[in-house]
């Protein structure tokens, strides 16, 4: 019984995916835009996608003392690796105060600290491959008040799997204690299902396991409305439209000021989405596979997607 | 699905082609499919390293390089199969000594250089048959008499044949042989007291006699100088033990041999019987070294045996020179014996591989990187699985608690990983003479632990241990033994030893499983765990 409901509930294993939908729709060369978010964004700014701002990018290990001068007029910012994963290496500063940077979680970082982290960044220990690395200093995301009650630190994101630029399936990712203020499910983030018809939340996980509340916070995660739910939509189907990958993750955050803005793209998307939406992927990819020949354009795509995988 | 059809057309394509080779080489030659496990083969090889330089006090500086080397000898238990010689620049003679069984090489060079200079002599020895495998282990009781006769080479004076003929302690032999002649009724058993008293080392009489041969704490040489003085005859064997496992150098080993009518008999120092001398690989007989040199100095022996597993295939290829197959006649086997041994690792790489790769598409095995549990592996096929597993953790966790130390210092990332390699280096030496002296033998086999690869499970282990916390880590480092050991037992095999050795076109087949493995889409075994709840969840909607 157990070990055929993978297969009867349409489940994507690790080995399918990447045999059956990355390796035949994603080209090889062009994994290395998706795992450079520099790329990431020159692309995004390229078809009219908003992104975080960037305040400026360090190459080589003497420009690291040249922080300061980059963040003299912000009073928060994020520190990124320009090839990292899984949100590894990423660092957010909330407020640069006497004593040093105040993190997201609270704790001050002193100055030789953040330096000493940035060196490990410019030599290789977040990038995918251990290559050397620089780093991007961007604008810190200003959450939408939305999330107040059920993220924690942190900054909320949604995780949307487009499939030749049809959206397939969606997921809020909530920052947890455990998660140390990162959304990432594999650190112990949260991950709630989204009604891809209506923007509307469903139920939440983590660690794979099934939630009803968020776990620091004690809010219900069920039946939150994702503001601005179409221009997500209308976000990561243009960019799997307009780019040549044919699978591919988008994750957005929303800024209260200035609405959602692409914070990455993933070439490799996890498969925890199918848990925290109680669905499978395969029957999703296989019923686009079916209508993809009729579908012209984004609107038709994303009609399609409300359509076809609607929750009742 | 084009390409999955694809691929298992290339797999079926693969192993078709290297089972037919199989089978042609199984039906066309007498290449046994089975390892042989009684060893009725070996390989010895002796490796003379010397310079040729004439001694800076020597006055003929034009003396030419001469070294003399006894080489092994049939014996009614072994048989040389083949033998051959890498002498270059040297001329090579080979004779028999008169009145004796010994066979000399002497190796000549006229002009000599300033140069250090090899010379390897390779043997086939192969035991006769009749000669059934008996017991090849000595019984412990027996074990230091035996230890006792190992002789090391090049412990020789000259100086000790002056003082045999000058000074002779006659009242000592006298009264030792006449002690022996009491006790015993006739030539056999005199020769057996006479052993017995050579071995009371603490007896003066022994001490007195054993000043005057060339080894002086050969109960041998002793007991073989009482009985020429007796008038029996009598002489040294010398040669060396075949084992059942590879031995990297080895010492000969002397024996005597007393003379009954026209045979030789020899006396087994464990029962103490005199029977033929069936133990021992027989080089050479006397009380002379086993090489003797001028022109040459910093000479060196060193003897390698190799019990032969693939004896069939041995014999297959050396005896028959044309080959009457393609696929003997460029085998493994034909090629020098260091570059084999490099090969019959080597060839266990690909299996590895393969356990991996099923592992992880499969399975789902986490690991550190992906083939550094092959590596590891190996390495416990050199530690042997009880050593090496405590060594693995025990060296990760130093290294990962010195990580931690370093990681304060906060030190860039290559040169961090520099200092953990150095100390990984200092730690695997530290850990040798400790065990050494505990007497835990890991001598060998600990060099040959791959120490960037400890390194590199080490920086990757702390990374994991940063970036995913303890649990992630543990995971993963079992799974890393694990791995290591499935690996270890799959490759350690007998069987597959043997069969990836002598029929390496079996990798062939690998090679085609492996690219099955690689279109495998189905499920790995931790999904259906990892999807548990999801299942859970879907089973009950169903209801």
């Amino acid at each position: 019984m157990l070990p055929f409901s993978l297969q009867r509930h349409g489940i994507l294993g690790i080995n399918a995916r990447n045999l059956d939908y990355l390796f035949p729709n994603n080209p090889r060369q062009l994994y290395r835009l998706a795992d450079s978010k520099l790329e990431t964004k020159k692309i995004a700014e390229s078809i009219g996608i908003p992104v975080p701002e960037t305040y400026g990018i360090i190459t080589f290990q003497n420009e690291v003392k040249t922080l300061p001068k980059l963040v003299k007029n912000c009073s928060s910012f994020v520190v990124k690796p320009g090839k990292g994963s899984g949100g590894d290496g990423i660092m957010v500063v909330k407020e640069v105060t006497e004593s040093g940077y105040r993190q997201a979680n609270g704790s001050v970082m002193k100055s030789d600290d953040l330096h000493y982290h940035l060196y490990n960044i410019l030599g290789g220990m977040f990038s995918i491959a251990g290559q050397s690395d620089l780093i991007i200093i961007e604008a810190m995301v200003q959450f939408d008040r939305v999330f107040e009650k059920i993220a924690y630190q942190g900054v909320p994101d949604v995780r949307v799997i487009v499939y030749h630029g049809v959206p397939t399936m969606a997921m809020l990712r909530l920052p947890t204690k455990v998660s140390d203020g990162k959304a990432n499910l594999h650190r112990g983030g949260v991950g709630v299902g989204i009604d891809l018809a209506t923007g509307k939340t469903l139920a939440g996980i983590q660690n794979n396991r099934y939630l009803d509340k968020h776990p620091e916070t004690g809010y219900p995660l069920r039946g939150h409305q994702i503001p601005h739910w179409e221009t997500i939509l209308e976000m990561a189907a243009k960019l799997g439209d307009r780019t040549e990958f044919g699978y591919l993750g988008v994750d957005i955050v929303l800024d209260r000021d200035k609405g959602p803005l692409l914070l990455e793209i993933n070439a490799r998307p996890g498969l925890s989405i199918q848990i925290a939406n109680r669905e499978g992927l395969t029957e999703r990819l296989q019923t686009i596979d079916r209508a993809l020949l009729k579908l012209s354009d984004i609107e038709e795509k994303i009609a399609f997607a409300q359509e076809n995988f609607a929750r009742d | 699905m084009k390409r999955t059809l694809h691929a298992l057309l290339l797999a079926l394509f693969l192993g078709a082609v290297g089972l037919g080779i199989f089978i042609h080489k199984l039906t066309a030659s007498e290449v046994p499919f089975f390892p042989n496990q009684a060893f009725n083969s070996w390989y010895v090889e002796a490796k003379i390293s010397f310079s040729s330089q004439p001694s800076p006090l020597s006055v003929d500086t034009d003396l030419p390089s001469s070294i003399r080397f006894h080489l092994p000898q049939d014996s009614p238990r072994y048989q040389i199969v083949a033998e051959n010689f890498v002498n270059q620049g040297f001329d090579r003679q080979i004779e028999t000594e008169e009145n004796s069984t010994n066979r000399v090489a002497t190796f000549t060079k006229q002009n000599a250089e300033n140069a250090s200079e090899f010379i390897f002599y390779r043997a086939n020895i192969e035991r006769n048959t009749g000669f059934t495998p008996i017991e090849e282990e000595v019984p412990i009781s027996g074990r230091r008499l035996v230890d006792k006769q190992m002789v090391r080479f090049g412990t020789n004076t000259e100086r000790v044949k002056e003082n045999l003929a000058e000074n002779l302690p006659v009242t000592e032999i006298v009264g030792l042989i006449k002690e022996a002649k009491e006790k015993s009724s006739d030539r056999f058993s005199f020769a057996q007291q006479i052993y017995q008293l050579a071995l009371q080392t603490d007896d003066i009489r022994i001490q007195a006699v054993s000043r005057n041969v060339r080894k002086p704490d050969s109960t041998v040489q002793i007991a073989a100088f009482l009985l020429e003085r007796a008038e029996v005859p009598v002489r040294v064997g010398n040669g060396i033990f075949l084992r059942g496992e590879e031995v990297y150098s080895t010492d000969f080993v002397e024996w005597l041999e007393v003379k009954d009518g026209s045979r030789w008999l020899a006396l087994d120092p464990v029962d103490q019987t005199f029977k033929e001398q069936n133990r021992y690989l027989t080089w050479w007989y006397g009380t002379d070294r086993v090489l003797t040199a001028t022109g040459a100095n910093n000479v060196d022996l060193a003897i390698v045996v190799q019990p032969n597993t693939n004896d069939g295939f041995t014999r297959t290829v050396l005896e028959n020179e044309t080959a009457i197959s393609p696929f003997l006649e460029y085998s493994f086997l034909r090629l020098p014996l260091a570059t084999q041994r490099v090969l019959q690792i080597l060839v266990l790489v690909p299996i590895g591989a393969l356990i991996i790769s099923i592992l992880h598409q499969m399975v789902g095995l986490k690991t550190f990187g992906t083939f550094t549990p092959i590596l590891i592996s190996l390495a416990f096929r050199q530690t042997g699985i009880i050593v090496g597993i405590p060594l693995f953790i025990l060296v990760v966790i130093i290294g990962l608690l010195f990580r931690g130390y370093l990681n304060k210092l906060q030190l860039l990332i290559v040169p961090r990983l520099a200092a953990i390699l150095t100390a990984t280096v200092l730690l695997v030496g530290l850990l040798a003479v400790v065990m050494e002296s505990l007497g835990i033998q890991l001598g060998l086999s600990v060099s040959l632990f791959p120490i960037v690869i400890l390194a590199m499970t080490i920086e990757r282990a702390s990374l994991m241990w940063e970036e995913d916390g303890a649990k992630d880590t543990v995971i993963a480092g079992l799974g890393t033994v694990l791995a290591a050991v499935v690996g270890y037992f799959c490759m350690v095999n007998d069987y597959v030893q043997h069969w990836a050795f002598v029929f390496p076109e079996l990798l062939l087949l690998v090679l085609g499983i492996n690219i099955m493995v690689g279109r495998y889409n189905g499920y790995k075994l931790i999904e259906y765990f990892r999807f548990m709840s999801l299942q859970k969840q879907l089973n009950q909607a169903e209801r």
